[in-house]
């Protein structure tokens, strides 16, 4: 079983990636959405979509990431780099 | 080679830009409820727009797909009435071909765009939405919604380097017009800039436009074929 830090290690992975041509510094608090979020939402898409595909290579899991409270700053799995991780957790257990 | 969806490709303008762009070396793959009735060139996927599901199977295949470039969602339903007799189903399936498939179709695009940070998204509008044209009052709601769908999602998409944009074709005489009587086709003409009919290469010529490298900075915009 994968581990929530193997899946944050690998979301900040890939946000380095996503945002190599504005590098900053990501940790598990990042937020992804509202206000304070630190990236574009073309670069969340961009995240969401690298994760969907690590959630079903290496946890054969679907990642359904569409949803009403999808960009809600309060409500979100996407609300920062901690939640999202959570969910990918979790989805393993389902 | 750079792949492009076609929807509404069973006849008429889907059909004519369907079958001139596997001519112009794109693979071209051209969706809609039917199978053309005449000669095509394309790889042909049955698919109703208006249905989520539908499109979702048909799209998940170019989900991972780097080599998706273009998306032209013509693929629409028209039906001449006054509001007061117009069935509601036939309302309701105005608003989910015409605008609702547009949307499914072009949420579903998005992921492989996405990936290969460069798209070219085409809508089509009509110039009956500017005219304000009676009899057509669904029909002309469903376009606008999709002019205003375009901008906003132009913007949604800028940074992709995925551009958005909408052709309203001057009057032309296809299977979604043939029902309006002579005397429309007239007000229509005369409201045009270039008062004659559009014909369906004028349409694809402005669809070569848009998709043309030099058009990589052009989003957000009407193109009114003829002028209003």
């Amino acid at each position: 079983m994968i581990t929530k830090k193997q899946i944050s290690d690998f979301i900040i992975l890939q946000l380095n990636n996503i945002c190599k041509n504005d590098p900053q510094e990501f940790n598990i608090n990042t937020q992804l959405v509202g206000e304070q979020r630190s990236i574009k939402s073309v670069e969340l898409v961009e995240l969401l979509l690298s994760i969907e595909e690590y959630a079903e290579d290496n946890l054969n899991v679907k990642f359904d990431w569409s949803g009403d409270s999808a960009m809600s700053e309060r409500r979100s799995i996407l609300k920062n780099i901690d939640s999202l991780s959570d969910h990918i957790f979790e989805l393993q257990n389902k | 080679m750079k792949k492009i969806i076609v929807t509404g490709c069973s006849q008429g303008i889907g059909l004519f830009v369907a079958n001139e762009l596997t001519k112009l070396n794109y693979d071209v793959y051209g969706i809609s409820r039917k199978k053309p009735k005449s000669n095509f060139k394309f790889n042909f996927i049955e698919c109703d727009v208006s249905k989520s599901d539908d499109v979702k199977n048909v799209f998940s295949r170019f989900r991972k797909d780097k080599e998706v470039y273009g998306l032209i969602n013509v693929a629409g339903v028209a039906s001449m009435n006054l509001l007061v007799s117009t069935p509601d189903e036939t309302i309701k399936r105005i608003i989910e071909t015409n605008l609702i498939g547009t949307i499914y179709c072009t949420k579903a695009i998005i992921p492989p765009m996405i990936r290969s940070k460069i798209g070219r998204i085409i809508n089509f509008t009509s110039i009956a939405v500017r005219i304000g044209a009676k009899g057509e009052s669904t029909y002309i709601a469903s376009k606008g919604g999709v002019e205003a769908f375009s901008r906003s999602i132009a913007r949604e998409l800028s940074p992709a380097n995925i551009t958005v944009n909408t052709i309203s074709p001057a009057f032309i005489e296809t299977r979604l017009s043939s029902g309006l009587p002579a005397n429309v086709k007239k007000t229509v003409i005369e409201r045009q800039i270039i008062e004659s009919e559009c014909t369906l290469v004028d349409v694809f010529d402005c669809v070569k436009i848009i998709l043309s490298d030099e058009s990589k900075k052009i989003t957000g915009e009407i193109f009114n074929i003829g002028g209003v």
